[in-house]
């Protein structure tokens, strides 16, 4: 292999899963097909083709040259993550389907080389970091793949050693795995490939749980141990477009737009079409609903924790707006929504709902919510007269506060997508037809056209629009999405959110893209080391310098072009 | 589970190499079921008890009472009233309560469960998951079987996550009108039912995770951790000889 030619040839590379994965594919794919309301469903229907005999890859010819760092961008079910499992040799090896075409690395193909004699020459840091943790300590996890090739044990702790270091992990080595934060996960695996230093690095949506200043630096490394990079990605970022030296947009199973270089108008055209690019469509109009979640003086601390304490001294969360809660990792955004929802009970403070009536159930409204001590707060009852809000009970908050987790996997459990949405609904008091009637409508709106199949094999974006689903039927006051555009395009994500609120009174989105923050929200607020230390306009705020986090910008238009990772190094720099 | 458990710490114990606390548990199984008097085996568990308080801290005692208490109370009031021969201790009219050979037997019972207990919790307490798998590899165990050791005792603390996990799911997709009722949201079958889904579909998983880590290559592994060497190992043999005759004192007065 001379330098001139690519490391990763794929070449005229078709996929197709067998019978029961096909049905996977081909759920999400008839599901966004059968809906044709928006453009998602348009343009659903016209990728999805056939249906269950859908390619997943057809046809699909791309290389990635060394020293370079090549950008494939597609949607949830575009099959980025089972283009990378070819490229590692994980499928069809484990899923079983059929394969025609050729990948090539370091010039030699790789069809019928096993997963465990490619390690040197690929790496993989896949979308689900849980997916690739298997050992009880953060060294020895980062150890496994040289203790696989062999190497000296003096030399394996050094090369472990510093790239736990170089991750940020390095006071975590004893730490076992499944106790960090998705984003410290995300750094331990990329320590994994740092350690082993395979040639081509592939990032399959491994950026999502990552803070803006992780982002960075996990694609700074990259370029600077591997010989390329290859980055999957479903949604576009200034981040992308300055490290991408080429961009591939792949869609319906094909390259449907490439470029090298900067991006050219061709490009950007597909990537705004498929929902890539975030759109700046203007903030959306403040729905009028009086009231609110009141949290006052919380103070959360795990129990034998002794650094991280979450403390919120003051918050209100007015229902009919959307608003973004952003912040580096571990700054105490889900335990905040885990506080919210009534998962978790404060050590002290209060939790409360506060307002007129809402459209669906006023009974329920005018009640207030308690939380672990009996403070109180003042409010309006359903007559609108003032009335003395009680704190509210764990199951309270539960009954009224909705929560959407990070990984779909952990809340849709039932055999059929008809009886997952049904779930909630049993007992409201609704007929069967009633019951019937709801569940097929919310299917419909949310592309999950075939009621029966098995939640547990759709494919991820649709398991994502189950989960949504779901809570859209349970009609709660106010709804927490936590990184709900973790491998999501911004047309997706957004979509998501508009039909949500649609429905929910009060939506609260845990994102670290800014960009997403300005498409969809009325309200940014910004956590860092488990405190408040920001509360404005999505518009207001904007990335400064390297290091220096979110800075308010009025009137200076920080939304179009620039910054769409968000969350950092946040509220250092005064209030907004 | 030994993930779970173990504490790290500095104290001899936790110096004491992997394979000479492997060693000590058959020892500390052997000395509770060798013939003996019930006092002899009382004094064994309070030695093992005292070796955890003294390594560990007195608090540690508690944690095994708290799993332990429900079998203390059930051999304790059920032992009596299946040896009933022999002269009695506790009589009541004409009915016996309490016999010498069933105050025997229930003491003898309860130092096993407490002395063997104490036992193995001091070894878990005090070794690594890596230490282990590195002494079981040291006996011979071959580097495959240690992997499944690995992965089980990692598995199952990540299933009590995963079931936490979904069971605050239902908790949070219970209807409003569903308080007050039994509802199938409330009752642990879906839960399990999720989890054990969830456990199935990691298999493939975990299997694709191995083998991009190399695992299946026809090459020697090496490995990361390794034990002790040395003169250390030689102290803590003769550490190991010490308990095995600080154990076993009542088989050699014996003969």
């Amino acid at each position: 292999m001379t330098h001139h030619d690519p490391l990763l040839a794929v070449q005229q590379l078709s996929f197709r899963y067998p019978l029961a994965a096909a049905a996977e594919t081909a759920v999400g794919a008839r599901g966004a097909a059968g809906a044709g309301r928006d453009r998602d469903g348009a343009r659903g229907r016209a990728r999805s083709g056939a249906g269950a005999n859908r390619l997943v890859l057809d046809e699909l010819s791309f290389s990635v040259r060394p020293a370079t760092t090549a950008v494939i961008l597609g949607r949830a079910d575009a099959g980025k993550t089972t283009l990378a499992r070819i490229i590692v040799g994980l499928v069809p090896r484990f899923t079983g389907g059929g394969i025609a075409g050729e990948v090539r690395l370091l010039g030699a193909p790789t069809r019928s080389v096993p997963p465990y004699d490619l390690v040197q020459a690929v790496g993989l840091v896949a979308q689900d970091s849980e997916e690739q943790l298997f050992t009880t300590r953060c060294d020895t996890e980062a150890a496994f793949a040289l203790e696989s090739l062999g190497m000296d044990p003096g030399l394996m702790r050094s090369r472990v050693a510093q790239s736990l270091e170089r991750v940020g992990l390095g006071g975590f080595a004893h730490r076992n795995p499944a106790t960090l934060s998705g984003g410290e996960k995300k750094r331990l695996l990329v320590a994994c490939l740092l350690a082993v230093r395979p040639e081509l690095w592939i990032l399959d949506e491994a950026l999502g749980e990552l803070d803006h200043e992780w982002k960075a630096r996990v694609l700074e490394i990259a370029s600077e141990s591997a010989s390329a990079t290859l980055l999957m990605e479903s949604r576009w970022s200034s981040l992308v477009e300055s490290r991408g030296t080429s961009f591939h947009l792949l869609d319906g199973g094909r390259i449907r737009a490439d470029c090298a270089g900067a991006p050219d108008e061709r490009l950007l055209w597909a990537l705004d079409e498929a929902g890539i690019r975030p759109s700046f469509r203007g903030t959306p109009p403040r729905v009028s609903v009086d009231g609110a979640l009141q949290v006052r003086g919380v103070r959360f601390r795990f129990p034998g924790e002794r650094g991280f304490g979450l403390a919120v001294d003051h918050l209100d969360l007015g229902l009919g707006e959307v608003c973004a809660l952003v912040g580096r990792n571990g700054s105490g955004k889900s335990t905040l929504a885990r506080i919210l929802c009534g998962l978790l009970r404060p050590q002290q403070g209060s939790i409360c709902f506060s307002g007129a009536p809402g459209v669906r159930s006023p009974g329920v409204r005018s009640a207030g919510v308690r939380a672990s001590e009996g403070r109180t707060a003042t409010g309006w009852g359903s007559e609108g007269r003032a009335v003395e809000n009680r704190a509210a009970s764990p199951a309270e908050l539960n009954a009224r506060v909705g929560y959407l987790f990070q990984n779909p996997d952990h809340q849709i459990f039932l055999p059929t997508v008809r009886e997952e949405l049904a779930l909630g609904l049993r007992g409201s008091g609704g007929s069967r037809t009633e019951v019937e009637r709801r569940v097929s409508d919310a299917a419909e709106l949310f592309d999950l056209a075939d009621l029966d199949a098995p939640p547990a094999l759709l494919s991820y974006g649709a398991r994502r629009r189950l989960q949504a689903a779901t809570y859209f039927l349970l009609e709660r006051d106010l709804l927490i999405l936590d990184e709900i555009d973790s491998g999501l395009s911004y047309g997706e994500t957004v979509n998501l959110v508009d039909r949500l609120s649609s429905r929910v009174p009060g939506l609260v989105l845990i994102t670290h893209d800014l960009a997403l923050a300005r498409s969809a929200c009325h309200r940014v607020l910004v956590m860092d080391d488990g405190r408040l230390v920001r509360d404005g306009r999505a518009s207001d705020l904007h990335w400064g310098a390297a290091g220096s986090g979110l800075t308010a910008s009025r009137g200076e238009g920080a939304g179009a072009s620039g910054e769409a990772e968000a969350s950092g190094a946040a509220g250092r720099q005064g209030s907004s | 589970m030994i993930a779970e458990f173990y504490v790290p710490g500095a104290s001899f114990l936790h110096r004491w190499d992997a394979r000479a606390k492997l060693l000590f548990l058959p020892l500390v199984l052997a000395a509770f079921f060798v013939p003996s008097t019930p006092v002899v085996l009382l004094v064994l568990a309070a030695m093992i008890a005292a070796l955890v308080a003294i390594a560990l801290g007195p608090s540690q005692l508690l944690p095994p009472l708290k799993t332990l208490w429900p079998v203390l109370i059930l051999i304790t009031v059920l032992t009596p009233p299946f040896h009933l021969a022999g002269p009695a201790l506790i009589r009541v009219g004409t009915v016996t309560l309490l016999t010498h050979e069933a105050l025997a037997t229930t003491l003898t019972l309860l130092a096993r469960f407490l002395g063997i207990t104490y036992g193995f919790f001091a070894v878990v307490r005090a070794m690594s998951l890596d230490d282990l798998v590195l002494g079981l590899r040291w006996f011979g165990l071959p580097y495959s079987a240690c992997l499944v050791v690995t992965i089980t005792l990692r598995t199952i603390p990540a299933l009590a996550l995963t079931w936490h996990a979904v069971r605050d799911a239902h908790r949070l997709r219970a209807g409003r009108g569903d308080r007050g009722r039994p509802p199938v949201v409330k009752t642990y079958l879906p839960v399990l039912t999720s989890v054990m889904i969830e456990a199935v579909k990691g298999i493939p998983v975990l299997a694709m995770a191995l083998e991009s880590r190399g695992f299946g290559r026809r090459n020697p592994r090496t490995s990361f951790s390794g034990l002790k060497e040395g003169s250390r190992l030689f102290v803590d043999a003769a550490g190991l000889a010490a308990a095995a005759v600080a154990l076993l004192w009542p088989l050699v007065v014996r003969w």
